[in-house]
């Protein structure tokens, strides 16, 4: 799985909300911030890049957003330093971190 | 008819019907609600119709808990009491606010929201509100387009606001009229004395500051002196309970609630505006109304939390709007607004935003809005429903007020729910803004994970509830559904120490419809026994 596809898979259809210079290394810390406070997630991020990388470079935009979509329509979010997020863009984030 | 303490004979006994201590909100709307009948009523107000320092300073105290106001800061001490300060912020409590919650200990009122609703009815007009008017009503008559919450999870509530009311202005003139109501100023009560038997209550004792004592004799006495002072009074009273009157349960004092206000944090959005332009307090004829956002009750039973209402607020660098509304209020007044000059150079830069605020008022009725590339932030304040909790009390210091009496301690306290609530609630808000694409939720370090500590710019609103708390159960209670004191046949408390749980709204408007109620009570029970 490319880092780059990750990347744009998370930020597909969301708000830009991370003002850094490099959104890859906010997500990585995001990432890596949440699998610290919750690391029963870990297994579920690992399921979540096995997922992402199944979807191809092409269909991981789209993956994360229906996700994302749908997470939202269930209220299923999460906190992540603060940020009310929904839980597949944390779990994004947080294969992101496991990546690197 | 009004009288001064000051001038009446040394040790002069006084006799009513029914005394009442304090004139605030509570104990002017009771008196006013007795004017006509065959009651004699004798108001008791420790101030005079004007502010005055060493009065004021009676209202000292300690705190030692979370901190809080001075607490001679929060409340008013002359004819009119509180009232003479607050902005009339309204709202009825909500149904779930009656309602005993396994998840919230210590909750329930005596009676359910129907029992309140016509004395609520009579309330409005005393408080200057309109008639009760639903969402759809109001959102449609602010000529705006809200958004569309999932309304499993989240819900809007309006603040109602008028024009201040204040009550010792407004109804001065009927009280002095009245036949059959006297307002005593400058009387200070310093003690509740009972019969031996400690079951019924004889006489309040008084004090002016030019030391002239007065004994006030009735058949019913009812304490509206506000939270901190109703308790006061109560445990000072201790010559024949040693606790103080009432207080045999040791609930006096105890179960303290403020509505904590703080940011809980703060949106990032690429349109503000919009929502900015939704949460505005708007007109609906002469009443305002501001929106906020609350849990159902459903969910707040599913997520067990307690019932906190949020508003949205922002920050901007802007200032055309604030010299604006101070141009606009100079004017009304008929005064020359002051430093014109940069006033005006404020209006010239902001050219823009003010003519299009002047199209807005004058077209669509709509209130002002700043410019949107002067907003820094989008945030929110919450202001919460506090748990009731036994050790968040008053107590008295050792230390003396000028007239001798024990000055209060106020130990101000919250607890894990309090948190839990506004951490579950900012989650809801935030998936639902990001479900409707209008941006980010991000909470204030204050409410992130492990955070464990309260902000330290929480405050309270000035809204002091739960100290003689109501129950049916003296175990639980310090008055009965009557807010009738248990154990003794004639004291009464009115005002808003008697809340069981105090929801999120302001509560003046609850506790004149409580004090309508008391009235009402008091009438037939008076009645009867003719």
């Amino acid at each position: 799985m490319s880092l780059a596809a990750v990347s744009a898979a998370a930020t597909a259809g969301l708000p830009a909300v991370i003002p850094v210079r490099d959104p890859l290394e906010a997500m990585r810390a995001l990432g890596r911030t949440y699998l610290e406070l919750h690391p029963e997630e870990t297994p579920a991020a690992r399921a979540w890049q096995v997922s992402l990388a199944e979807a191809g470079e092409t269909g991981m935009r789209g993956h994360t957003a229906r996700n994302a979509r749908l997470d939202l329509e269930e209220g299923e979010v999460v906190t992540v330093d603060g940020w009310v997020l929904p839980r597949s863009l944390a779990l994004t984030c947080s294969a992101l971190a496991l990546v690197a | 008819m009004f009288i001064d303490l000051r001038t009446l004979d040394d040790n002069s006994v006084l006799e009513a019907d029914i005394c009442i201590v304090g004139a605030g909100p509570a104990g002017i709307s009771m008196a006013r609600s007795l004017i006509g009948t065959n009651i004699d009523v004798l108001v008791i107000e420790s101030g005079d119709m004007d502010y005055d320092d060493d009065t004021q300073a009676l209202y000292q105290g300690e705190s030692v808990g979370v901190p809080y106001f001075g607490l001679d800061e929060a409340r008013l001490r002359f004819f009119g009491g509180s009232s003479n300060h607050w902005d009339n912020w309204c709202g009825e409590f909500q149904p779930i606010d009656f309602q005993q919650r396994s998840w919230v200990p210590y909750s329930g009122w005596p009676f359910g929201p129907e029992e309140l609703e016509p004395w609520y009815d009579l309330a409005r007009p005393i408080c200057s509100l309109g008639p009760r008017r639903t969402n759809a009503d109001i959102w449609d008559k602010l000529n705006v387009e809200p958004i569309v919450l999932d309304e499993s999870r989240l819900k809007f509530h309006f603040w109602e606001i008028a024009t201040p009311t204040r009550f010792g202005e407004v109804y001065r003139e009927e009280l002095r009229t009245a036949p059959n109501v006297c307002v005593l100023l400058n009387a200070n009560a310093t003690e509740c004395v009972s019969n031996a038997a400690a079951h019924k209550v004889d006489s309040v004792e008084l004090v002016a500051f030019n030391g002239r004592r007065a004994r006030v004799k009735a058949r019913q006495f009812v304490l509206a002196c506000g939270a901190i002072e109703n308790a006061r009074l109560m445990l000072a009273s201790d010559r024949i309970e040693p606790h103080g009157i009432g207080n045999r349960r040791d609930l006096v004092g105890r179960f303290f609630m403020e509505h904590p206000r703080d940011r809980i944090g703060s949106l990032t959005t690429s349109d503000p505006f919009h929502l900015i332009d939704m949460f505005r307090p708007g007109w609906f004829g002469e009443h305002v109304f501001c929106p906020s956002i609350t849990v159902p009750a459903e969910k707040t039973k599913t997520e067990q939390i307690l019932n906190t209402r949020l508003q949205l607020l922002y920050v901007t660098d802007e200032t055309s709007m604030a010299t604006m509304r101070r141009f606009a209020q100079s004017i009304a007044a008929g005064h020359v607004p002051d430093r014109l000059a940069e006033g005006l150079w404020d209006l010239i830069q902001g050219t823009d935003i003010t003519a299009y605020n002047l199209y807005r008022r004058a077209i669509h009725n709509r209130p002002m809005v700043p410019k949107p590339d002067g907003v820094h932030q989008v945030y929110f304040l919450c202001q919460a429903e506090q748990a009731p909790n036994p050790d968040s009390r008053i107590t008295l210091s050792d230390r003396r007020d000028a007239l001798g009496s024990r000055l209060p301690v106020l130990d101000w306290r919250l607890g894990e729910l309090d948190k839990r609530t506004l951490q579950v609630q900012g989650k809801l808000l935030g998936g639902e803004l990001a479900r409707l694409g209008l941006g980010l939720f991000q909470f204030d370090p204050w409410l992130r994970e492990g955070g464990t500590s309260w902000s330290p710019s929480m405050v309270g609103g000035y809204h002091q509830m739960g100290t003689t708390r109501m129950s049916d159960d003296e175990r639980t209670g310090v008055v009965d559904a009557n807010c009738r004191v248990h154990g003794l046949d004639n004291l009464y408390v009115a005002g808003s120490s008697v809340y069981p749980t105090g929801s999120n709204i302001n509560p003046t408007l609850t506790l004149v419809a409580l004090a309508l109620r008391l009235s009402d009570h008091l009438k037939q029970r008076l009645t009867e026994r003719a």
